[in-house]
């Protein structure tokens, strides 16, 4: 922000004449206070240039203009690109003349300006006549607002959206006659209509074609779409705000709720405009406007890794299961013969008829039908969860609990570590590499995002593997290539699938982007789509997993391969203590014609974890060349 | 089948609405006397046919406005706690009828929080809602009722839990 004498002499002493001060509502805006303002340059505080979503114009430009892209956000004709007349025209708003709805009046349509105005020029105390906001009061059920939760909803791979997570907040009521569930809370996510499919959602979320919006719900809403329909677990992180703070978060959240964004969905997402909010706060800074990309799990751990004066979050941590999670902790806290049971009812779901099962005490027979429950909603496919079916065995289950005494069963506590304690979620690794055709090479790796089948942590999916445009490069003789390029790679596998029927250990994998061929031939890089589908089972001590996956692949072509080929693997990942693990594959590859005989990759990787955010690997691999890598790597 | 004190209980809810219908406009919370399944739309327009983006996390979900933008009755008939109730009865219907068959759960406290109950009402309603669906739910005629019709069942073995 430019800011030199001339400008203070013009902001303090003339302005303030050039501006309607005339009368509103037997109250008017008074020099004084608007000097007061001025003078103390309230345009350039972080509270406001967050309320007005101001940003720097560049990064050479010390200007800063509004990133809302409505004029229905400010009330000057300059307001997106002059934070001093959009504070001086606001200020001068506050005195207009009060019509029949209360809530229409600017003290209530910007609320949050209101709120921090008034703390700051005491505005009441000179003069102001206040406006009772009776819809902003009820939303936030007047008075009874004693916290604000931070919520991290965990990733779902059966949405592009959602497979990073998601952010939201949650509004902590305190009174007997509300529970949890009915909080409000407070969603950022895209407009986006009903007619789009995948490609253009894509495309859409990705350029900006989407409006983003603030808006409100009961927390059940959510808990329930989230826990219930898309099995995905929630973490709450309660922040500690004294109560100035949390009445400027509400209003900040009321006037936002009224305000159009752009949507962007690698950058400018719900992780990005909840964390902006807490600019608002303490000096906090949790986002760079430059980023490419910020994520759920980023967010979350740069909050709760706030310290000093700064540290609005004290360790006050809850764990909402979803419905699969709530079921494997039962499943496995079950001893053998009510598993055995279990199974017995599942595999034989016509009637619910099992003489084990009525021999059993009714501590037991409360565990066994709160697993079934569970079960018969995590696998039922309709994504509402009940189905509409004659002899449907969840309603078998559910009529015979509805027999029983009423009481709660009891299961072990379980609750898995926070995903704030994570490792941080981009990678950067330097290698070193032997290749017997080549000789020696160096490798630069870079990956935004997000985990493969050897750094899983806390908050992924054990042994399974996400990543985006995942960029390994290799330099020799002074030449480029391209080693790998991943655009998109998912490798599922479920170490907690118990067997049952639905709850199998199916495993696929999805792969786009380029890779090197074959390894003796840096120029053999090829465009390639490759999917398997296969079975992987867990290790007998659950520190590993085996599989098998068979599949094909689809690339352009190079000597010795065709456009399609067909594959499969063998593999295994292991966890031989806390820091080292291992993953071991082998795939044979063949396509359709005599030019693509079959081959044979063999890999083995090793991954020691330095520290939570460092790394060395070292590997082997054998693709008609043999290479040996040993790589340094780094979280950031 | 419905059981006969909830069809008697739904029958009183609307009996009185069409008798003190003028008076209870001015005076009673509005909702009370249509059955929201029916006349708000509950149930079809909160989960139509869905685009599969439609539930992710970054969509917009404005659960009460789409119940109200397809209800045949009047937005203002379609407020207040017994709505409220009827849509909450519906999306968290599985969650609801499990509570109901443990005797209690979080679920079934925010239902009776929303209808304003107290303490020995809340202890009878939900004796009498347990007793209405463990004689419904093993019935073949269960089974086939849809979401909705499950969910409405539910809804008025509460209201008619309320009234007696």
């Amino acid at each position: 922000m430019r800011h030199d004498l001339l400008k203070s002499f013009l902001t303090i002493f003339i302005y303030p004449v050039f501006f309607y001060v005339g009368p509103v509502n037997g109250t008017t805006l008074s020099e004084g206070v608007l000097q007061d303002a001025l003078s103390r340059e309230l345009y350039k505080h972080p509270v406001w240039l967050t309320i007005l979503g101001y940003e720097d114009k560049g990064i050479l430009s010390t200007a800063v203009a509004s990133i809302y892209p409505s004029d229905a956000a400010f009330i000057s004709d300059n307001g997106r690109t002059d934070p001093v007349y959009e504070m001086e025209a606001t200020l001068n708003s506050f005195y207009e003349v009060v019509g029949e709805k209360l809530d229409d009046h600017p003290q209530c349509r910007f609320r949050a300006r209101f709120i921090w105005l008034n703390t700051e020029l005491k505005l009441a105390d000179r003069g102001l006549q206040t406006v009772e906001c009776e819809e902003f009061e009820q939303w936030k059920r007047f008075d009874s607002v004693e916290s604000i939760s931070v919520m991290l909803v965990g990733g779902f791979l059966g949405n592009p959206a959602s497979y990073y997570g998601h952010n939201m907040l949650k509004l902590n009521s305190e009174t007997s006659s509300r529970s949890d569930l009915q909080n409000e809370s407070i969603n950022f996510g895209a407009n986006i209509p009903p007619a789009d499919g995948i490609f253009k959602y894509i495309f859409k979320g990705i350029t900006g074609g989407y409006q983003g919006v603030f808006s409100s719900a009961d927390f059940f809403h959510y808990a329930n779409n989230y826990g219930q329909t898309e099995h995905r677990d929630i973490w709450e992180y309660e922040l500690d705000l004294n109560d100035a703070e949390l009445t400027l978060m509400l209003g900040l959240m009321w006037e936002l709720m009224h305000v159009d964004f752009t949507y962007y969905f690698f950058n400018k997402n719900c992780a990005y405009r909840m964390a902006k909010l807490f600019d608002a706060l303490r000096g906090i800074e949790l986002t760079n406007s430059s980023s490419l990309w910020y994520s759920p799990q980023t967010f979350i751990q740069r909050l709760t890794n706030l310290s000093g004066s700064k540290q609005i979050f004290e360790g006050n941590i809850t764990y909402h299961p979803s419905r699969q999670s709530a079921f494997y902790a039962k499943y496995y806290d079950l001893d053998n013969l009510e598993k055995e049971i279990v199974t017995e009812l599942v595999t034989h779901s016509g009637t619910f008829e099992n003489q084990k099962f009525e021999d059993m005490p009714l501590p037991s027979k409360l565990r066994i039908l709160d697993v079934l429950l569970d079960y018969y909603q995590y696998t039922t496919a309709d994504g509402q969860g009940n189905v509409a079916a004659i002899n449907n065995p969840y309603n078998q289950v559910l009529a015979k609990r509805y027999q029983l005494p009423v009481g709660v069963s009891q299961f072990s506590p379980s609750q898995p570590d926070s995903p704030h304690q994570s490792r941080d979620m981009s990678y950067s690794a330097v290698s070193r590499v032997d290749n017997t055709a080549l000789g020696p090479v160096t490798r630069l790796r870079v990956r935004p995002a997000y985990y493969d089948n050897l750094d899983y942590g806390v908050g992924h999916v054990p042994a399974a593997g996400l990543s985006m445009v995942d960029i390994d490069l290799m330099l020799h003789d002074g030449e480029v290539a391209i080693r790998n390029f991943s655009l998109i790679k998912i490798e599922s596998i479920n170490l907690r699938a118990t067997g049952l029927p639905s709850d199998d250990r199916r495993t696929w994998l999805l792969e786009a982007g380029v890779a090197q061929d074959r390894l003796d031939d840096p120029k053999s890089s090829v465009a390639r789509i490759r999917g398997q589908i296969g079975y992987a089972v867990p290790s007998p001590n659950d520190r590993g997993v085996f599989g098998l996956r068979a599949g094909g692949s689809i690339q352009s072509r190079y000597r010795g391969s065709d456009y399609v080929s067909a594959t499969a693997t063998i593999f295994a990942t292991y966890e031989l203590t806390r820091k080292i693990r291992l993953h071991l594959m082998s795939e044979y590859r063949e396509g359709p014609t005599q030019e693509s005989k079959l081959r044979r990759i063999d890999n083995l990787a090793i991954r020691y974890e330095l520290a939570k955010n460092f790394d060395l690997r070292f590997s082997y691999e054998k693709n008609v060349a043999t290479e040996l890598t040993l790589s340094f790597g780094a979280y950031w | 089948m419905i059981h006969k004190k909830s069809l008697v209980g739904s029958g009183m809810i609307l009996a009185a609405a069409l008798v003190f219908g003028s008076v209870a406009q001015a005076q009673e919370p509005t909702g009370s006397g249509p059955n929201p399944f029916r006349d708000c739309g509950i149930g079809a327009a909160l989960f139509p046919t869905t685009n599969w983006a439609a539930v992710s996390s970054n969509v917009i979900w404005d659960v009460g406005t789409t119940a109200v933008t397809s209800a045949t009755a009047s937005p203002q008939t379609c407020q207040g706690q017994y709505v409220a109730a009827a849509a909450f009865i519906f999306e968290t219907f599985d969650s609801l009828t499990e509570e109901a068959a443990k005797g209690s759960g979080e679920h079934i406290a925010t239902l009776l929080n929303i209808l304003n109950l107290n303490e020995n009402e809340r202890a009878a309603v939900l004796t009498s809602v347990r007793r209405d669906m463990a004689s419904l739910v093993p019935q073949n005629s269960f089974d086939a009722m849809s979401k909705t019709e499950k969910a409405e069942t539910f809804y008025l073995s509460v209201m008619g839990a309320i009234e007696s």
